[in-house]
């Protein structure tokens, strides 16, 4: 090692203060040691004391806070997980970080490494941005992906002639009825990945307007019974509501009767009189205890 | 007698709900929907004395 002039100084200055001294070989080590390099660390590699390279350095200039700082940094650097974790384990929860498909819950519970460390490695390395809020969204995606399978499953069949099967609505209806929820806008998020502009275009005249579908009802009722007309109407309103609908009366009634005045030859109406009640009664059931009334085999007559 | 079989089956109903018995063993007698027969049987309520219901045969 060279004897700078500036180092022999100081250990001139340092040969002045009582008690046993080290050698200049020892000194110029000490005093030209990296910045960062901790005190117990130095003292080991040179072969001397803690309080020695401490008093040596400080000598030399360096103040407290540079040392201690300095140590604090080692001693992190030497115990974190990164440095001494077997380097397959360490690629796998880096890329698993990065990723950004499981929470790090879990990505702690296959690699072994607590959260604390992970959210450390991730916060040194920058591997997953917005690590706080990304384990939820990532569970509510867990949650949430059967559903999109289905749809997607649903949007993407087709009939044997290789026609799409079922309409954005449809979709939505089906699921309804096995009691999965699933937005219209999420539905057509989905159809705009796996429909092209084309098909979906195509499905746009299938879908049947709820009037419609209304008047389709009304037609079969009134063309295949004889029901009275208010108790059409009644079943017209339990079947729009059980859609999700809220029709009113009003508005049935409306579109029976504009219907029906251009509908000729209809069927008469049947009229729910007193007389023909006393006649039920009288015939079924007018026994002190009740009978069965076995209407299954009646309607198929 | 020619009438509809739902017309038939709703006299009926109502008319054990009148003589008081319980939807539940109407539903068995008949096979109306039970929820039918619970808005019947406020119609047969409504009818007779309100609230009051008619005594057991």
């Amino acid at each position: 090692m060279p004897k700078t002039p500036k180092v022999q100084l100081a250990y001139q200055k340092y040969r002045r203060f009582p008690g046993r001294k080290i050698s200049f070989k020892k000194f110029s080590r000490i005093v030209n040691a990296a910045p960062n390099e901790s005190v117990s660390h130095l003292a080991q590699r040179i072969s001397s004391h803690i309080p020695t390279v401490r008093r040596i350095l400080i000598l030399s200039g360096r103040t407290q806070e540079q040392i201690s700082d300095a140590g604090r940094n080692a001693h992190q650097l030497a115990n974190r997980i990164d440095t001494y974790m077997d380097p397959a384990t360490m690629q796998w929860v880096e890329n698993q970080l990065s990723a950004n498909q499981l929470t790090i819950t879990k990505i702690s519970s296959r690699s072994g490494i607590s959260k604390k460390a992970l959210r450390g490695i991730n916060s040194r390395k920058k591997l997953r941005p917005h690590s706080r809020s990304s384990g939820s969204r990532i569970q509510w995606k867990e949650r949430r992906e059967p559903v999109w399978v289905r749809i997607k499953g649903l949007l993407k069949a087709r009939t044997v002639d290789g026609d799409l099967k079922y309409t954005e609505k449809e979709v939505k209806d089906l699921l309804r009825k096995t009691g999965v929820r699933a937005g219209h806008d999420l539905i057509v998020k989905i159809a705009q990945q796996v429909r092209s502009e084309e098909e979906r275009a195509s499905m746009q005249g299938r879908q049947i307007p709820a009037t419609a579908r209304r008047e389709t009802f009304l037609r079969r009722a009134l063309r295949s019974t004889f029901e009275p007309t208010q108790r059409i109407i009644r079943r017209a309103i339990d079947r729009e509501a059980a859609h999700g609908r809220k029709p009113s009366k009003a508005g049935i009634q409306l579109a029976l009767t504009r219907f029906s005045s251009n509908q000729p030859g209809q069927k008469r109406r049947f009229l729910e009189g007193e007389t023909n009640k006393r006649k039920i009664i009288q015939r079924y059931a007018r026994k002190l205890r009740p009978q069965k009334f076995n209407w299954e085999a009646m309607a198929t007559k | 007698m020619k009438m509809p079989v739902w017309f038939i089956r709703e006299t009926i109903s109502e008319e054990y709900l009148r003589q008081g018995y319980h939807p539940t063993r109407i539903t068995e007698l008949t096979g109306l929907p039970e929820p039918e027969l619970y808005r019947l049987r406020e119609n047969v309520r409504q009818q007779t004395k309100r609230g009051k219901k008619p005594a057991a045969v």
